[in-house]
């Protein structure tokens, strides 16, 4: 696989370089293109720069790695040996015990909205096996009962790296609304060491922009419109980025019908049924920073879940602090900008929704 | 000089960045990783639609000069069907099961990716 890939890489520079007929290229130009199917979604890169072949490879090798520790629905991964604790202490590495540290700290700013817990009741729905099904109210009631993040206890060693994790019985986590922002921050972070000039990664409703497009403009990132498909325009607006990670959590993402009603994936942790807080998407955006893609992963949930008034509520006490913006769309047809976007996003002119920025 | 260089490199450059507009509306179809086909879609009279196999589902793939949309799959959550048409550069349809994507890129002033 991974000769073959370089293999390609090397024909591919070989081909740009005739065709292009600028006799040598500019070796920051080069440009390696990767899918990566791991972790129920795929990782799409353009990686540019003399080491975009070999970055690649590192991302392909960092996804699959992270897949096995953080990977809810792989018996041999990290989290797995978790899960299958039956409340006995288990024993995790360093990176496993920082994502659930993080995903602690974001279910504590968010009032438990985010909550990695809800994983029996995403089961019971079908989401985890895509075998859907509406649970009866008593069973989600007896769900509910093991969610919730006190039901979940770190322990951190002595040493200062990884720690020791508790679940009480019943409860089982899923880092699904997490751990691609995870990844995310792991190729940013490779793009940083191996010098990558400039590129994009696109994972599950996670992008990160590296630099600027080549010709020196800011990447231009479409945020999806969520109406149904057919009577999609494409998206509702464009956002100018360098250097900066955005992430989309939408109802339209993943749902089902059944009689006549549709159920989509982003549990609301109180009820344990989809949340109906009259948002359909929640895009959060930040610069590039220590961790601000598993930031952004985890808010884009918790902030659908939130609803516009609280979500918005938080953006006012936090955003300073916590340096993100938003874009949601509502249930109506609106769309709410917060202001440090402003310069930064362009509407679809005849998309049908109405924009507003928020201060 | 120093601007004759930047110069050379920009354009250099831009005919390899295929998420702009400097070529036509293009779909990639890329199985398990590997890019298979290029498809020029401005260039199609009528739509076209073909099957793909891989990793033991099948998807019907239908081209058209504008957009390209995954009509039928028998993967198990049909994610790929409902994504629908897609017709803007940066944006793509995915079916993991299938480890099959259709990426649009090219084709005017679209985004260079599309989140969501």
């Amino acid at each position: 696989m991974n000769q073959r890939r370089l293999a390609a890489g090397l024909a591919a520079l070989a081909v740009a370089a005739s065709a292009a007929g600028c006799g040598t290229i500019d070796p920051d130009e080069a440009m390696e293109s990767i899918q990566v199917f791991a972790m129920d979604t795929v990782i799409i890169c353009s990686i540019y720069g003399e080491n975009s072949v070999s970055a690649a490879f590192d991302i392909e090798e960092e996804v699959y790695r992270l897949e096995d520790l953080f990977t809810r629905t792989r018996e041999d991964s990290a989290l797995s040996a978790v899960n299958a604790s039956a409340g006995a202490p288990v024993e995790v590495g360093a990176e496993l015990w920082t994502l659930l540290q993080d995903a602690r700290t974001y279910s504590d700013l968010t009032g438990g909205a985010f909550d990695i817990t809800l994983a029996p009741v995403s089961s019971a729905w079908g989401f985890t096996e895509e075998s859907y099904r509406v649970p009866s109210q008593q069973e989600l009631e007896e769900l509910l009962s093991g969610t919730g993040m006190e039901h979940l206890h770190l322990t951190a060693n002595t040493s200062g790296e990884g720690g020791t994790v508790t679940l009480d019985p019943g409860t089982q986590i899923d880092l699904g609304g997490i751990a691609k922002g995870y990844v995310s921050d792991a190729a940013a972070a490779i793009f940083r060491d191996m010098d990558v000039p400039r590129g994009t990664v696109s994972l599950g409703g996670n992008v990160y922009v590296r630099g600027t497009r080549p010709d020196g403009e800011p990447w231009m990132v479409g945020i999806q419109d969520p109406a149904q498909p057919e009577t999609s325009n494409a998206c509702i607006g464009v956002l100018s980025l360098s250097d900066a990670f955005a992430v989309t959590s939408g109802s339209y993402q993943r749902y089902f019908e059944q009689d006549g009603k549709i159920y989509h994936h982003i549990l609301d942790p109180q009820t344990g049924m989809p949340a109906q807080s009259g948002l359909v998407s929640v895009t959060v955006v930040t610069q590039e920073g220590e961790g601000t893609g598993t930031m952004c992963d985890a808010l884009s949930t918790a902030l659908f879940v939130m609803g516009e008034e609280q979500a918005l509520d938080f953006w006012r006490q936090q955003g300073e602090s916590l340096h993100f913006e938003l874009v949601l769309v509502t249930e109506d047809d609106r769309v709410l900008v917060t202001d440090g976007l402003e310069s930064a996003f362009t509407p679809q002119e005849g998309s049908g929704y109405t924009f507003e920025t928020v201060s | 000089m120093a601007a004759a260089v930047l110069a050379a490199a920009v354009a250099c450059a831009l005919l390899f960045w295929r998420g702009g507009g400097t070529e036509d509306l293009t779909a990639e179809i890329w199985i398990d990783g590997e890019r298979t086909q290029t498809v020029s879609l401005s260039a199609l009279r009528e739509s076209q639609t073909r099957q793909i196999t891989s990793n033991g589902h099948t998807l019907t793939l239908t081209l058209f000069a504008d957009g390209a949309q995954i009509t039928a799959s028998d993967c198990g959550n049909q994610y790929c069907v409902q994504t629908g048409k897609i017709t803007r550069a940066g944006q793509s349809i995915v079916c993991v099961p299938a480890r099959v994507s259709v990426l649009l890129v090219g084709g005017g002033d679209g985004p260079d990716l599309v989140i969501g």
